[in-house]
């Protein structure tokens, strides 16, 4: 019996479904692109309008910074906030009483549907790769830095799971998450460093940012990209990955420990 | 019972429902600031950074970005109803709309009062307060008129802009072209559009006129007409402009709203 066999098949079921409800809404794709690509073009303009001419700023080329602008913003098209939605969804719905009576535990069914919605929109990378270096810049980085923000990448992706897993289990307490949600989902361009990236911030705002954990899902591995870190800093933001990792699983359980008391499924 | 009676009566009934979840109510609210004014935060880092962009100062962005915000949330807080069209039209909820013995305006106007916009007018405001005593204007009596009526304008080619494409939906049951063109705006807008190239920045002055939301009231203020790819008298007239194109986008939304269909349940 392999490796893959023995995962409960639940798993691929709930990803499978993810994926085919993601290519049912499929108009919005084209217009998902089309807004990204506009919003991207501007965030681009208005740094070269700051660079205007100059080749550094506080020791960052114009060129570090394009494609550091280019690749957070395509981390931020595949890590979605579905599990904080779905979460806030079954639970205002009531539909958590049924999640809970299934043979497989409610995070994990939460859990394949983040992975499925990032595998379903893997197909559009064929588009948005090339169309997000040709309005930014792309350039492929040393490849011992590669293997390493690869590794940084999968981290990323799972505290981003993680941070949204939390909003989403909010909604065991607060009737509406949807705001709290929201508010989020605008300040996290900002707080991942997606638009403005940690090097270049006000010291202040940079110290703020540095302890909290969005930064873990854009600014560290995009800089490990971009070459920032040189010897052995460069495994530096992949051992924060790892604690955050650790500290978030470990609150998302008490959480959700404390959740399973909270339960209210509204009209019975 | 009078109109007037009847609107405020629907204002203080979604307000009323709105507050029954307070602290969501506060969240909504304080949501309505924080996504109003982190496009400025951005700005705010970035310019601070190398203190000017296009050639325009921090303090004089921060005025193009309050006058952008304040028309922006002006006219969500006059006709936010217009941004559920899709719900309306495709569940039906439009016939309700239709039999009530109200004009349709006055109900997308009142009908739907969403708090959480006031948190956006209050990030406007702190943005335009900011602005005006930073920068140096020399203010005249037509200027001060001018300013008002300007942020009125740019309220009325917002809402334009998204009563056009709010319009289709009646057609094709989707409202995403009137977020897409919503989008443009608040992008584009709080920007002196110098920073683009000059295709583009000819594409948001005369076919989607997001140069007249900011841009433009921003260069009749601080007497930079000059640098505007339209003569002064027509940056003067933006409010008038404003007017024109949102009586237009009525005609047609009324027009289109011809081609709905009823749920049929």
């Amino acid at each position: 019996m392999t490796i893959l066999q023995r995962i409960n098949p639940a798993w691929w079921e709930l990803i499978r479904v993810t994926a085919r409800e993601f290519y049912a809404y499929r108009a919005q794709i084209p217009l998902s692109c089309l807004i990204f690509l506009v919003q991207f073009y501007v965030l681009r303009v208005v740094w070269e309008a700051a660079y205007a001419g100059r080749s550094e700023v506080d020791g960052i080329s114009e060129q570090v910074l394009l494609i550091y602008l280019t690749l957070s913003a395509l981390h931020r098209v595949y890590f979605s906030e579905v599990i904080a939605w779905t979460i806030q969804q079954r639970v205002s719905t009531g539909a958590v009483a049924h999640d809970l009576v299934r043979p497989f535990g409610f995070l994990k069914q939460m859990m394949a549907l983040q992975i499925g919605s990032t595998i379903s929109r893997l197909a559009f990378l064929i588009i948005l790769g090339p169309a997000a270096a040709v309005v930014g810049s792309l350039d492929p980085p040393a490849p011992a830095n590669l293997g390493l923000y690869l590794a940084s990448l999968l981290l990323a992706w799972i505290v981003n799971m993680l941070i949204w897993m939390h909003i989403g289990l909010l909604s065991f307490w607060v009737v509406h998450v949807n705001g709290i949600r929201a508010m989020f989902a605008v300040a996290n361009g900002f707080l991942v460093g997606a638009l403005v990236p940690l090097w270049l911030m006000p010291d202040a705002l940079r110290i703020v940012l540095q302890a909290l954990p969005f930064q873990a899902t854009v600014f560290l591995p995009v800089s490990i990209y971009t070459e920032q870190q040189t010897g052995r800093d460069v495994l530096l933001p992949l051992l924060q990955q790892a604690g955050w990792i650790g500290l978030l699983v470990f609150t998302a359980n008490a959480v959700w420990r404390r959740a399973q008391h909270k339960i209210v499924v509204q009209g019975g | 019972m009078s109109t007037l009676a009847i609107c405020w009566d629907m204002v203080l009934t979604s307000a009323r429902e709105q507050m029954q979840y307070r602290s969501n109510f506060l969240i909504e609210v304080a949501f309505g600031l924080v996504f109003q004014t982190l496009g400025f935060a951005f700005i705010w880092v970035v310019v601070g950074q190398v203190s000017a962009i296009g050639g325009w100062s921090l303090a004089e962005v921060t005025l193009l970005y309050g006058i952008q915000l304040a028309g922006g949330s002006l006219w969500a807080l006059a006709f936010s109803r217009l941004m559920l069209i899709e719900g309306l039209v495709r569940e039906g909820e439009y016939d309700r709309m239709l039999v009530r013995p109200l004009p349709l305006a006055l109900q997308f106007m009142f009908g739907g009062f969403r708090i959480a916009t006031l948190g956006e007018v209050l990030g406007a405001v702190v943005l335009l307060v900011a602005g005006v005593t930073a920068v140096d204007i020399a203010w005249t009596v037509p200027k001060g008129f001018y300013f008002v009526l300007a942020i009125a304008g740019s309220a009325m080619i917002r809402g334009a802009f998204e009563l056009l494409p709010a319009a289709l939906t009646f057609r094709y049951l989707t409202s995403s072209p009137m977020w897409v063109i919503n989008g443009i705006f608040t992008e584009f807008g709080g920007y002196p559009l110098t920073i683009f190239e000059r295709r583009l920045r000819g594409f948001l002055t005369f076919l989607v006129p997001v140069a007249f939301i900011a841009w433009v009231p921003g260069a009749v203020l601080m007497d930079r007409t000059a640098e505007l790819p339209v003569p002064a008298w027509i940056a003067w007239s933006s409010p008038l402009i404003g007017v024109v194109l949102l009586a237009f986008a009525w005609w047609v939304f009324l027009r289109e709203s011809r081609m709905y269909q009823s749920t049929g349940s």
